[in-house]
């Protein structure tokens, strides 16, 4: 399942790495949006397959930032 | 001027424009969409139909 | 000898009363709050240099007829062509995407409104005249360009301190919305998730500001200064092929425009129009508008939910307090915190720049109504 981004802003920090296990509701991205820093969370749990963004891109509304397995 | 004509002055016409306005989005996006959805029909047409294959 | 007396006596320092040093703190304090604390500085600064400016005896920069800041705020405010001119700039800096992917959004832009017009009934109570408690309430559309142009054109004996008030709550959105809301709404509501926006087509966003234009302009002509000109800045801006213009507008045109708004208003705040026991009073109001039309936005929100198949989250209704984008990060951060899963802000952008549209109708509304 996709991850992608509720806000549009630039991508501050990913938090996690390909691979690794993530829970449902666990941070895996921060983005910084209309100059406030959003967290965003797992929707389900899974592995990661795939980071599509780092830090430093910028990211538009509904852009994938994640693929969990 | 009545305190009371200014209160309902002022709630109604900023509800009044906001709903105009929103019913003239939504008019709009309609016309916009429809538009698009001809535009995209014609194109299935022009190809031939291959029966018995 | 004579020159050296004459030098003396037309010293300032000679005509320094209580008063002037009291608006020099004041002026400092505002200072502090815009440097240390980092409210709204782009506006705070230069209003409080004004400030300060204004309450130098003798220096007469707001002489009327003469002094320097007194034209800037004459020809500037009074002749109503700086406030229409930062709606130009702030037109070519919004996107109005979420509005346009959600109308809806637009009446809960009405609904932040009406807190103003219950403070403007509690002003009018406590002794205001109706141009008073007009200019005064407006302050609840956490507008600043808008309260100063009410201000101008109803009652500029309370501009000055309706613009500090103004600006000061904007900074402290989080601080005063959060309580209201959280009162106003269950847990179960502030957890209802909103699904991403649609994605909004280039024509539409051409067609917004031309749209609005025409419906705000005709069924308001009072707000035609501020809206034709937030239009226009907003065309500019979606046509994509006058990038300069949008640029200049964006940059070089407002922040000249805000330096000057902020000194002007800021020089008209002397010790005989700010030491009254009313600006105590028009700071409380300021502060009951703000609550107010928290808790009708919010309010909205929920009743239009009892009509919608697809409930809104009605913490966005707090965001048609227009302080953008304050509200709508304090909205964001609040539903995030009731549930993870929930990402308001750009919901929360479509009330908030509505809310700026409908202060500016609201507005218009007052001037029309008391004649500017």
């Amino acid at each position: 399942m996709e991850i992608v981004a509720y806000v549009p802003g630039k991508v501050l920090d990913v938090k996690v790495a390909v691979g690794d296990e993530v829970q449902e509701d666990q941070e895996v991205a921060v983005i910084e949006s209309m100059k406030m820093e959003t967290k965003v969370y797992a929707e389900s749990s899974g592995i990661v397959a795939e980071i599509r963004v780092k830090p430093g891109c910028m990211v538009e509304l509904g852009e994938v930032l994640l693929v969990l397995k | 001027m009545d305190l009371w004509e200014l209160v309902i002055s002022g709630v109604v016409m900023v509800f009044l424009v906001m709903a105009v306005l929103q019913l003239a989005l939504g008019a709009v996006s309609l016309v916009i969409r429809s538009v698009e959805a001809r535009q995209k029909v014609p194109a299935p047409q022009g190809k031939p139909v291959e029966r018995g294959q | 000898m004579d020159a050296l007396r004459d030098v003396i006596y037309g010293s300032g320092l000679l005509h320094v009363t209580w008063g002037t040093v009291l608006m020099w703190s004041a002026a400092f304090l505002l200072m502090f709050l815009a440097i240390k604390k980092q409210y709204e500085p782009m506006l705070l600064l230069p209003i409080a240099f004004g400030m300060l400016a204004a309450n130098l005896p003798l220096a007469g920069l707001m002489e009327p007829g003469a002094g320097f800041l007194w034209r800037f705020f004459h020809y500037g405010v009074e002749w109503d062509i700086i406030p229409p001119l930062v709606f130009l700039g702030i037109g070519a800096m919004t996107d109005f995407g979420p509005v346009i992917a959600n109308p809806k959004t637009l009446l809960l832009g009405a609904g932040a409104q009406v807190g103003v017009v219950f403070t403007l009934v509690g002003a009018h109570m406590l002794g205001f005249d109706l141009r008073e408690a007009a200019a005064i309430s407006i302050i609840g559309g956490a507008d600043g360009p808008t309260t100063i142009y009410v201000g101008a054109k109803l009652a500029p004996s309370v501009l000055g301190a309706t613009a500090v008030a103004a600006y000061s709550y904007m900074a402290l959105v989080p601080l005063l919305q959060p309580p209201v809301m959280k009162l106003l709404t269950t847990k179960a509501e502030r957890q209802i998730v909103m699904r991403q926006l649609r994605p909004v087509s280039k024509v539409e966003r051409l067609l917004f500001p031309l749209v609005s234009t025409l419906v705000i302009c005709l069924l308001v002509p009072a707000s035609a200064p501020l809206m034709a000109m937030f239009m226009v800045g907003n065309l500019f801006r979606e046509s994509g092929v006058v990038d300069r213009l949008v640029k200049s507008s964006q940059n070089e045109l407002m922040n000249i425009i805000i330096m000057l708004l902020g000194l002007s208003v800021g020089a008209t705040l002397s010790a005989e129009t700010f030491l009254r026991p009313q600006v105590l009073m028009i700071f409380g109001l300021g502060m009951i508008a703000f609550i107010l039309c928290t808790a009708t936005g919010v309010l909205l929100a929920k009743f239009m939910n009892l009509f919608l198949k697809e409930k809104i989250n009605p913490l966005i209704g707090a965001a048609g307090v227009s302080a953008v984008p304050m509200s709508a990060r304090v909205v964001h951060a609040i539903g995030s915190e009731a549930n993870r899963k929930n990402y308001l802000l750009m919901h929360a952008m479509g009330p908030n720049l509505a809310g700026v549209i409908g202060t500016a109708v609201l507005a218009g509304v007052f001037i029309s109504v008391l004649g500017g």
